[in-house]
């Protein structure tokens, strides 16, 4: 079992099948080897770490992506932004909650939950004019109004308009 | 990246915050330092360790001032210079990286390198704890990279930052080159023309000096007026050389009246050369018979070399545009071959053109060799003449005694053209290089020494291109020995590339006869298929290699020899 301390002070207990899932703490406890010490992790809050667990408990015991397999998952998630049912309801969450477990994610080096935030992200943003984008996400549009008509100009010969 | 950092004003009071806090550590010089802040007790500056002295350098500026000078200052100043930023140098990846840290970054983790800043509580624009700027610029680039064309240009169109990192991919996800070292020459193709005018707009644009266009058979009108625009958007005379393929046939195209106009603003962009390709055999009728006075003309170009290699551009539709180029511009190089037409409409319209600036011309051998005389004769500063020996077919040896006052230092062609060119080249010649396309009905005996007889006369050949027929069943007869020029030929250069492997007669023995008539040979280049084996070909060169010739050997041995 692998303690976790969230950064607001919760203890997590969790198996160490499940928390592996994460490179980081892998790597750690490689390195560190086994020992009854809680790993602290200061960027993550219980409320992420929660749900994180729970991505990690449901996938637990898929292979990892090696590094070598990177090249090809790269090549083949370019053009899918699909993901599967559960991962669907699993990242069905506030835009908030959202960004924090992509950053956990990114932290923790769990690629596949990673793959699963962007694609989500990326499936908001899909077929959405830059005008909703900017609703959407709370952006403030910062070009200013030579940049707006040079944009503007540019998009007339854009077909896909 | 310019734009992320100079022009983002929303962002920069969030970052300001940040340094005022940063900069009364850095004062204290510590190396490494715990500050709590007492204004508001929230704030926590926690430098580690691993805190370069560059860094330490890039913050402390932070609190004196505004970035883009900061880091055009103190770090490498060319790369944040406006015109010169590529985002995909390596450099200003780093930059940018670092630079995006600081604005995106409320949480920075330790394990990212740039600063290892922990928890910085920065202030907040509302209340919300997560928005899409807490991702690292990494992250967004993920995401972006998982748009389509489409999304990933609206995407673009959302703010600057998002600008930033969108555009790059937009064009890596289209093919389209744009990183410094294509510039030279750039390969855009029809269905990329509605990029051009994105790309004109990026900090690393730079008119390239050549373009290589396809057209292709689902071309659009939008994509032609693009592509117009994007002409007309780049300084006069910018682009000097444009080459268009194609591969459908034009005339029966429904956007027929928007290529011609895309033709003409090409020609009126004032490049230097245009070419025009069409690889489509079709057998149309060209209107050649129809010219039958100067048409007007439509204003001057710098055109000074055109190419029309294509039949579509003598049809009634194109052929209006075609003369006008040629009779608008002070053409020096024009290039009219793979054209289809009847010997009788070339004699039309060779009869019908007069460039005095012409120096250089290729034509078909579909043009009858009394015709070309005629137009030589009328145009003494062509130096340049190539027959392009296919598809013409045989022509009898004519009875023109016109003299030519030409100078041609390079000659190139069949000897059916060639021949008659030669025999009325005025004394002293100045031909320096000619080149023989044999044919296989050149095969006879006369022809060999007709040919040597002329190279005979012109002293001045310093360099022969012998290129062997396709099909030489009839070489043998071609072999004649004992044939001796007294020409000082110093470059001979056989090309037998195109008589294959499969053929009887073997191309080497032949270039032997064709060596050996050469004794003045100084250098020997050849090329092409051989079937004998490397023994016999030591054998012949030895034989025919005197004291102190140089050899280009460029043989494939057939699969027979092995």
């Amino acid at each position: 079992m692998v303690h976790l301390v969230t950064s607001d002070n919760v203890e997590f207990v969790v198996e160490k099948e499940v928390v592996e899932r994460s490179v980081l703490i892998k790597n750690m406890l490689e390195d560190v080897g086994e020992s009854d010490q809680s790993i602290p992790l200061a960027n993550v809050s219980s409320a992420v770490l929660r749900k994180v667990i729970e991505y990690c408990e449901h996938h637990r015991g898929e292979p990892l992506p090696s590094g070598d397999a990177d090249q090809n998952q790269d090549e083949t998630r370019k053009r899918t932004t699909d993901i599967s049912e559960w991962d669907q309801k699993f990242i069905t969450v506030d835009q908030e909650m959202l960004f924090e477990i992509i950053l956990a994610a990114n932290y923790l080096d769990i690629k596949s939950l990673l793959d699963v935030g962007c694609k989500t992200v990326a499936n908001m943003i899909k077929g959405k004019t830059p005008d909703e984008i900017r609703r959407l996400f709370n952006i403030v549009n910062d070009f200013t109004p030579e940049e707006e008509a040079q944009i503007k100009k540019e998009n007339e010969w854009a077909e896909d308009r | 990246m310019g734009n992320s950092l100079s022009h983002n004003s929303s962002r920069r009071p969030v970052f300001r915050e940040m340094i005022a806090t940063s900069g009364t550590d850095l004062s204290t010089g510590e190396q490494d330092s715990v500050v709590q802040t007492s204004k508001t007790g929230s704030r926590t500056v926690d430098f580690d360790r691993s805190v370069s002295h560059r860094k330490r350098c890039i913050l402390e500026s932070y609190s004196t001032g505004d970035i883009h000078q900061v880091v055009s200052t103190k770090l490498q100043p060319k790369i944040i210079n406006r015109r010169n930023t590529d985002f995909t140098s390596p450099a200003a990846k780093g930059l940018y990286r670092e630079a995006s840290d600081i604005f995106l970054k409320r949480k920075a983790d330790t394990e990212l390198a740039p600063f290892s800043i922990k928890r910085v509580k920065i202030y907040e624009p509302c209340n919300t704890t997560a928005s899409i700027w807490s991702l690292p610029a990494e992250i967004l680039v993920l995401i972006v990279a998982l748009l389509g064309a489409q999304d990933m240009r609206r995407t673009a169109q959302v703010c600057s930052l998002l600008r930033e990192i969108a555009g790059p991919l937009f064009f890596a996800n289209r093919n389209f080159p744009t990183s410094p070292k294509d510039l030279f020459h750039i390969h855009v193709d029809s269905h990329n023309f509605d990029i051009l005018s994105t790309w004109i707009r990026m900090d690393n644009f730079r008119p390239p000096r050549m373009m290589l266009c396809w057209l292709d058979s689902e071309l659009r009108a939008p994509q032609l007026s693009a592509f117009s625009h994007f002409l007309q958007s780049v300084p006069h005379k910018s682009i000097r050389y444009i080459t268009l393929f194609w591969n459908f046939d034009i005339l029966v195209s429904p956007i027929l009246p928007q290529i011609i106009t895309f033709l003409e603003s090409i020609r009126a962009s004032g490049c230097e050369e245009l070419t025009c390709m069409g690889f489509c055999l079709r057998v149309g009728s060209s209107a050649v018979a129809s010219l039958t006075r100067l048409q007007g003309c439509a204003g001057v170009n710098h055109l000074k070399a055109f190419e029309a290699s294509s039949g579509a551009l003598f049809s009634s539709k194109l052929l209006p545009f075609t003369i006008q180029t040629i009779h608008c511009s002070h053409l020096e190089k024009l290039r009219l071959s793979h054209i289809n037409l009847s010997s009788a409409h070339w004699d039309k319209l060779l009869r019908y053109l007069f460039i005095p600036t012409l120096v250089e011309l290729r034509v078909d051998a579909d043009c009858a060799p009394s015709t070309l005389i005629r137009f030589l004769a009328r145009h003494p500063a062509i130096n340049n003449l190539s027959v392009v020996p296919w598809p013409g077919g045989p022509w009898r040896t004519n009875r023109i005694t016109t003299h030519l006052t030409l100078s041609i230092t390079t000659l190139d062609g069949p000897s059916t053209h060639v021949l008659p060119v030669l025999l009325r080249l005025r004394e002293p010649p100045t031909l320096a290089c000619l080149t023989l396309s044999l044919q296989a009905h050149d095969a006879s005996p006369n022809y060999i020494t007709t040919i040597l007889q002329c190279v005979g006369h012109c002293a001045s050949v310093g360099y022969l291109l012998v290129s062997l027929p396709p099909q030489n069943h009839s070489l043998s007869a071609m072999i004649w020995t004992g044939t001796h020029s007294a020409v000082r030929v110093r470059h001979l250069a056989i090309d037998s590339d195109a008589a294959g492997s499969s053929s009887a007669g073997d191309p080497l023995a032949l270039s032997a006869a064709w060596i050996e008539a050469f004794p003045g040979v100084k250098r020997i280049s050849m090329r092409g298929h051989s079937s004998v084996t490397a023994e016999y070909l030591r054998d012949i060169m030895r034989r025919i290699s005197a004291a102190d010739v140089e050899l280009c050997v460029d043989l494939h041995s057939s699969e027979r020899s092995l």
